[in-house]
């Protein structure tokens, strides 16, 4: 059923793309959430991931690989929107805000905001991989067969992602 | 005399990112809105590519 659904979205069919999005708008705004930090961005992710989902679907060959392409899609929007971020502070805060910028709240701990700091010094890439395999839960063998590479590659990211985590942590110990 | 290192374990590893993903809201009542942005978005790429 899904998987006709995401055939018919292919061949241009709006309204299977629109029950698409509705039944994967959760899970593509959770991801975005998680590796930006800030709601407003993350919706902006969403909406340009799925944008980019409806461009590029006539070139998505497997239909069971619906969702492992749109995560690759989101993870490439979350990207860009970063980008864009940063030029933006650059530009509006050329002397720099003394890192309150988007942060207008009181912080809720400060365990919490040291480790914040640290996981958005990481590329979107590791952050994405974190999330996928310590907040999503999926196994090691499940992340290879999505991203088409073997376990070992997974593993090796994996481990990778977490020392630059730790020295992120680290560092902002000092 | 050098500072340890910061434990991150699998457990706290874990708790830290439920915890940065669930302080966030929900979309909740933007949920509809989103859809229909993107709705009409993908129509007016379909538009832009029939041109």
């Amino acid at each position: 059923m899904e998987r006709a659904l995401v055939e018919q979205a292919r061949a241009g069919d709006a309204h299977a793309f629109e029950e698409l999005v509705r039944r994967r708008i959760d899970t593509v705004y959770r991801t975005a959430v998680g590796i930006l930090g800030e709601p407003a961005d993350a919706r902006d992710a969403t909406q340009e991931a799925f944008i980019a989902a409806w461009r590029q679907l006539p070139s998505l060959r497997d239909a069971d690989r619906f969702d492992a392409w749109l995560r690759r899609i989101t993870v490439n929007s979350c990207r860009m929107i970063l980008r864009r971020r940063r030029v933006v502070r650059e530009i509006a805060m050329p002397q720099g805000d003394g890192g309150l910028s988007g942060r207008f709240l009181p912080p809720p701990d400060l365990a919490a905001i040291h480790f914040d700091d640290a996981f958005e010094q990481l590329p979107v890439e590791q952050r994405a991989l974190l999330l996928e395999h310590h907040l999503d839960g999926r196994s090691v063998a499940e992340m290879a067969a999505a991203h088409g590479v073997p376990a070992g590659t997974v593993k090796s990211r994996l481990f990778t992602a977490r020392r630059a985590l730790e020295r992120a942590l680290a560092e902002a110990d000092r | 005399m050098s500072r340890a290192r910061p434990v991150l374990t699998e457990d706290s590893l874990t708790a830290h990112l439920r915890r940065r993903v669930e302080a966030q809201p929900l979309l909740g009542s933007r949920r509809e809105d989103l859809v229909q942005l993107i709705v009409a978005g993908a129509a007016a790429e379909r538009a832009t590519s029939r041109e």
